[in-house]
């Protein structure tokens, strides 16, 4: 069965190196615990408008806190903390991780669950 | 981003063409952060995604010399000390307009957030964890001395190995262990001169699986921050004297010498979550006065004979001395060779050290005239 997502996607959107795997996540989050807000991809919130548009419609995260905590002090304003979940081949597609370990995630329909996501207080 | 943008600092829109165009990408995310551009005119560009709401989107540019992008690219300086280094500009794209704008700008102008906290590397392996700066009129290349090197290197590392024994309660006599090693000597990362600074680079974090190191930056920050501020009356940071006393060490390591070129240190990196602590000659005299308040350890002498010795541990045990009791003690790897002479000869010895919650560490060892020669 062919899976959706909430949201119309660009055409070849996700790509075919995007996979449905096991996937540690950690994602920026501004909430403890995380809400329905901080999962919005940048084609909800009117943002990254001259930015590739299959990639807006994605949510970004990260293989690891180092990176994710990274990610956050080139950018404080992105959020306060960091959440963790393990996501699975029901979550969506993933891209593969780039050189500072960022990934896209293309949820399916229903499959972004703040309750999954744990505020992560520190990995040093 | 809410910045006083003056009209006297506005610049040319024409001088960028938007969109900006983007040339390598040094840091990509869900898009761009930090990557190349260029000037109408062809000048290449340092470029950071500093804001963007759905009303706008704030660049900031930045000189981009060939030296600057291949420091950034190794590690060796952060983005924001790239961005900062010399002159900047802030684009603003105003979304609801159309319209771009172009200002000169300072660090000091952009609000807190807006630009990475100080030290971040461009990769997640190139952040400068922990660094120290010294600050004062004389250093400068070809002026400073080069203690001054020395003293912010050993002021990081003594600092954090103060914090890191007493939160892991590290066998703190002897030979380090490979993940002592690795907290006492971090690699370091960055060296700025200018204002002389050390930033060091995280250590392996598989030789640190439980909370420790955290715990320890919490209580090195604790005391950093009652260093910092202005009254004396508030509370010791720690839990127990001994902990403070801890703490208070950490923190005299990085307050600046009572004299000489060094007036101040600040203390940054992103353990410290983007805090910047600065602390001068009066942080230092309030630290030293507490500490004395505190301070348990004692300076003692003993007279007997090494009864035995641990090479490996670098310990021994002073047998048949004055007092009658065995004194167990470590001693430096610089006296090692000393301690196995007077072990191996059963030399009648004295020995002078520091005595600090019932351990001994040996500052000095002589050897004593044997009856014969007495």
């Amino acid at each position: 069965m062919a899976q959706t997502f909430d949201q119309p996607l660009p055409d070849s959107c996700p790509p075919q190196s995007a996979t449905a795997r096991q996937q540690p996540a950690y994602r920026i989050v501004q909430g403890s615990p995380p809400s329905a807000g901080d999962f919005k991809t940048h084609f909800e919130l009117g943002l990254a408008l001259t930015a590739d548009q299959c990639r807006r419609t994605s949510l970004s995260i990260f293989a690891t806190y180092r990176q994710a905590a990274h990610r956050k002090s080139l950018s404080p304003k992105l959020g306060s903390h960091i959440a963790h979940a393990n996501l699975t081949p029901t979550h969506g597609l993933i891209s593969p991780q780039n050189v500072a370990g960022h990934m896209d995630w293309w949820a399916y329909s229903g499959m972004v669950k703040p309750n999954e996501f744990s505020v992560v207080v520190d990995e040093h | 981003m809410n910045i006083d943008l003056r009209q006297e600092d506005r610049i040319s829109a024409d001088l960028v063409a938007w969109p900006l165009a983007i040339g390598r990408v040094l840091y990509e995310a869900e898009q761009p952060i930090v990557f190349l551009t260029h000037s109408t005119s062809g000048q290449s560009l340092l470029a950071y995604l500093a804001h963007e709401s759905t009303s706008g989107i704030d660049y900031i540019l930045a000189s981009a010399s060939p030296r600057k992008i291949q420091q950034l690219e190794q590690g060796a300086v952060g983005v924001r000390e790239a961005l900062c280094a010399d002159w900047m500009w802030i684009l603003r794209w105003n979304t609801e307009t159309n319209t771009s704008g172009v200002w000169s700008i300072t660090e000091a102008m952009i609000p807190d957030g807006y630009l990475p906290i100080p030290g971040t590397g461009l990769l997640p392996e190139h952040s400068v964890v922990f660094a120290a700066r010294a600050l004062g009129d004389g250093i400068v290349l070809g002026k400073m001395p080069c203690s001054v090197i020395s003293l912010v290197a050993d002021s990081a590392r003594l600092s954090l190995k103060a914090v890191f024994d007493f939160v892991r309660e590290a066998n703190t006599e002897g030979r380090p262990t490979d993940a002592q090693r690795a907290l006492y000597d971090l690699p370091v990362q960055q060296l700025r001169f200018g204002s002389f600074e050390v930033g060091l680079g995280e250590p392996n974090p598989e030789l640190f699986p439980d909370n420790s190191l955290q715990t320890a930056i919490t209580r090195l920050a604790s005391g950093l921050k009652w260093a910092e501020s202005a009254t004396e009356d508030d509370p010791v940071p720690g839990q127990s004297q001994q902990e403070q006393e801890v703490v208070l060490r950490a923190t005299l390591a990085l307050t600046p010498p009572s004299s000489g070129v060094v007036s101040a240190i600040e203390v940054s990196g992103t353990w410290l979550g983007g805090k910047r602590f600065h602390l001068d000659r009066t942080a230092r005299s309030k630290v030293s006065r507490r500490l004395r308040s505190l301070r348990s350890e004692r300076i003692v002498f003993y007279s007997g004979r090494i009864g035995e010795i641990d090479d490996d541990n670098l310990s021994f045990t002073l047998r048949e001395s004055s007092d009658g009791v065995d004194h167990r003690g470590a001693f430096p790897d610089e006296l090692l060779d000393d301690m196995r002479t007077h072990y191996y000869e059963s030399n009648r010895v004295e020995i002078s050290g520091v005595e600090l919650n019932g351990r001994l560490r040996v500052t000095a060892i002589v050897q004593l005239p044997s009856p014969s020669e007495a």
